[in-house]
């Protein structure tokens, strides 16, 4: 009987520290959390009338270990420890592909970074939410002059809703280019495009020497620029806009905004042999170590190119490259023949919501990487052409390089490439749905452009 | 029975700190995921009721039905490989052949691998820029029947289903071999007297006296087939053209790509429904006694 009462006894003492034990641990948990934010948003006003109480700041970029700015990001945050020794930041580096995803997750989620590598076509979704902060009083704010002295009109124009809100500070500019390896041109006696024929007539050319024409990471669905290069020669820039911006957002399948015959063009490349077999299972990383082995002869897609050319096949190599413009479409008399793919459709947001002093810190440190002093040591690596206006010193730089800064400085029009305008979800049917499936055959052009216009009609429909 | 009423608070107070935890755990997201299966989300903060729209887009979408389908190839090949291989390899071990302790940690050791891992070394194996298997082509004169295994959407499956099976044989090798150990020796030993040897050995004996392992093995596979991601992820990411995309890719492409969450969350209860027809349909065969 005894032992039974014992027992009895036992079993609820047991019962009731695990339940202490269960719920003492979410109140825990709370308190923590209580304290650790009242702690942050304390430090954030006491930094504002001066203390120095820290501040933590969760960055993301996808400047990932390797990269010639990965580096650079590292030693400003080290001199920015130093210097600021209340401003703990947590630097997230992440592939861009990685880092998009981890940003439509955390904003869902209430939870996202405090400062963030953006591209355009996501921070105008973040934006519509007030997710991320406008910049456009702090750019007219006379503590901040320096983003109106370091970038244009046409910079700030480009990360401008309609109705007057700036998505992001401007970081990185970029243009899009037809690398081709001026060795081997020269050897082979080839010349570079201009015209889409002379593009088509050069491919039998390149494979008789067996060597592939063109490369790019076809696993890693890096077709975006490409998409936008011939949608744009096909049918313009006012076809090209109203298609990914939305007064025409499911017009893909009709042929006078310009898709079918952008498809129609992409599908000549494709039989022409243009691409090596097994592109889809190639990352651009292979891509780009194909193009340095000399392997393959052109390479299409944006500014930051040469500095993965350079990790591929040395500065030599990349001193043995030039590009030129995406050949013009001699036969789409509504194609804009002058317009790159580029502009500024990156840069760096601010989540909003944030305390005072928390926010004005993030500020700060956004204007220290997009200053001219950050960026254009990476420009002159060949890590990216900088958005803002600043001189640079042309000896340092590659000949490809100088090209793109040139090609970037001197363009009188551009577009986004497709990833940085159309809504995800179209973008996602043109690079990893329409385009692959053509290349591997399953799809003509009619059914690639009746997956876009699904994607697209889907999308309309959601909205 | 007495003791049972008398203690029934007891009984509820052990019970009520397992139960919360099963209802916020387990039963509280699956409960959210239908409700959220019943919403479209208009920007990133809001969202409407659009009842049974999604579930209709699903049935709708060409790529849920291929991802489907590949998914059942991809669930049946790797269990049949798995229960194939690790039958036979941990049948050898069990002979306890010379060196058959170095094998078994050989056929181990894939499985100590991450996915991550393993998909990066699968990755470069069939890579067409830097692998190992076009210069092996090369070097056997098949240079030119070279194709890159995963840029072909006929061969990307059958790719990823070899290096899955490569990556999780080792343990049903562990598996098979501890329930061979367990076979009672003197029915092994009486059956060699008699004259069993080889397959018929194998067949009228391993077989039947290992059919418990068997179907462990089969369902741990299956169930674990249909929740691939990782793997998938890394080698090809659902490509080429959605050939290798299994449910879970297809539901995170959706979910948090396309920031469909609706259509999302109707994926996941697709995968939720077909886990649990499969664990009842297992455990029927379960219930039935072993064949000895």
């Amino acid at each position: 009987m005894i032992s039974q009462k014992i027992k009895k006894v036992l079993a609820i003492a047991m019962v009731t520290a695990m339940l202490s034990a269960t719920f003492s641990g979410c109140g825990t948990s709370k308190d923590d959390s209580a304290v650790s934010s009242g702690s942050a948003s304390g430090a954030a006003s006491n930094s504002a009338a001066g203390n120095d109480e820290p501040v933590d700041i969760r960055l993301m970029t996808s400047w990932t270990a390797g990269s010639v700015a990965y580096e650079s990001i590292e030693a400003l945050l080290e001199t920015y420890k130093k210097e600021k020794p209340n401003v703990k930041i947590t630097h997230d580096a992440l592939p861009s592909a990685d880092l998009r995803t981890k940003l439509t997750v955390e904003m869902a989620a209430g939870t996202p970074a405090d400062v963030s590598w953006c591209i355009l076509s996501y921070a105008r979704e973040f934006i519509k939410d007030d997710k991320i902060i406008d910049w456009a009083p702090v750019y007219n704010d006379p503590k901040h002059p320096e983003f109106k002295q370091w970038f244009s009109e046409v910079s700030l124009n480009f990360a401008t809703t309609d109705d007057g809100k700036i998505m992001m500070a401007p970081q990185e500019g970029s243009i899009d280019g037809l690398y081709y390896n001026t060795e081997m041109f020269t050897k082979y006696g080839w010349n570079p495009p201009q015209t889409f024929d002379e593009f088509l007539a050069l491919i039998p050319k390149i494979k008789e020497k067996g060597i592939s024409p063109l490369v790019t990471g076809g696993k890693d669905g890096r077709f975006a620029w490409l998409a936008s290069a011939l949608l744009a020669r096909s049918a313009g820039l006012d076809n090209f806009n109203a298609l990914t911006l939305g007064d025409a957002m499911t017009g893909w399948k009709d042929p006078k905004y310009g898709f079918t015959d952008a498809m129609n063009k992409f599908k000549q490349m494709i039989d022409a042999g243009a691409y090596p077999k097994g592109v889809l299972g190639m990352s651009a990383t292979e891509a780009d170590q194909m193009f340095a082995r000399g392997e393959a002869a052109m390479y299409y897609e944006g500014a930051w190119k040469p500095g993965n050319f350079a990790t591929a096949g040395g500065d030599e190599f990349v001193n043995k490259i030039a590009r030129v413009d995406f050949p013009v479409f001699t036969d789409c008399p509504n194609g804009d023949t002058k317009v790159n793919v580029g502009g500024n459709i990156i840069g760096f947001f601010v989540a909003n919501d944030l305390p005072d002093a928390k926010r004005e810190a993030c500020i700060n440190l956004v204007k220290n990487i997009v200053s001219p002093e950050f960026n254009v040591p990476i420009m002159e690596k060949g890590g990216f052409v900088y958005a803002g206006n600043a001189d640079y010193d042309k000896t340092k730089v590659s000949p490809v390089m100088n090209q793109l800064i040139e090609a970037y400085r001197g363009a009188t029009s551009y577009i986004p490439s497709m990833d940085a305008i159309a809504p995800p979800a179209v973008d996602l049917a043109i690079k990893q749905t329409a385009m692959p499936g053509m290349i591997t055959g399953e799809f003509d052009v009619q059914r690639a452009i009746a997956e876009v216009q699904k994607a697209a009609e889907d999308y309309a429909r959601g909205k | 029975m007495n003791i049972t009423k008398k203690n029934i608070w007891v009984i509820l107070a052990f019970l009520v700190p397992g139960s919360l935890i099963y209802i916020y755990l387990v039963l509280y997201p699956i409960g959210q995921s239908v409700v959220l299966s019943t919403f479209k989300w208009d920007t990133l903060a809001s969202s409407r009721f659009v009842g049974l729209d999604n579930y209709r887009s699903v049935f709708a979408s060409q790529l849920f039905w291929k991802s489907m389908g590949n998914s059942l190839v991809f669930m049946v090949s790797t269990t049949l490989l798995q229960v194939i291989f690790g039958f036979t390899l941990g049948y050898m071990v069990y002979l306890q052949m010379r060196g058959y302790r170095f094998y078994k940690v050989v056929f181990f050791v894939p499985t100590v691998l991450p996915s991550v891992a393993v998909g990066f070394i699968w990755n470069y194996i069939y890579s067409p820029g830097m692998g190992l298997l076009k210069p092996f082509m090369a070097a056997i004169g098949q240079a030119e029947n070279y194709i890159p295994p995963l840029s072909s959407p006929a061969l990307a499956l059958i790719a990823v289903i070899i290096a899955q099976t490569w990556n999780s044989c080792g343990v049903q090798v562990i598996l098979f071999n501890s329930g061979f150990m367990n076979m009672p020796h003197e029915v092994i030993e009486s059956a060699t007297i008699d004259g069993a040897s080889g397959i018929k050995m194998i067949y009228h004996m391993v077989i039947p006296l290992s059919w418990d392992i068997i179907k462990m093995v089969i369902i741990l596979q299956t169930v674990g087939a249909l929740r691939s991601f990782d793997l998938v992820y890394v080698m090809t990411g659902g490509g080429p053209n959605h050939s290798t995309e299994l449910l879970p890719l297809h539901l995170f492409v959706n979910s948090f790509q396309n920031f469909n969450i609706g259509y999302g969350n109707v994926i996941a209860i697709i995968i939720f429904v077909m886990a649990m027809l499969l664990t009842m349909g297992m455990k029927k065969i379960m219930y039935k006694e072993s064949i000895y």
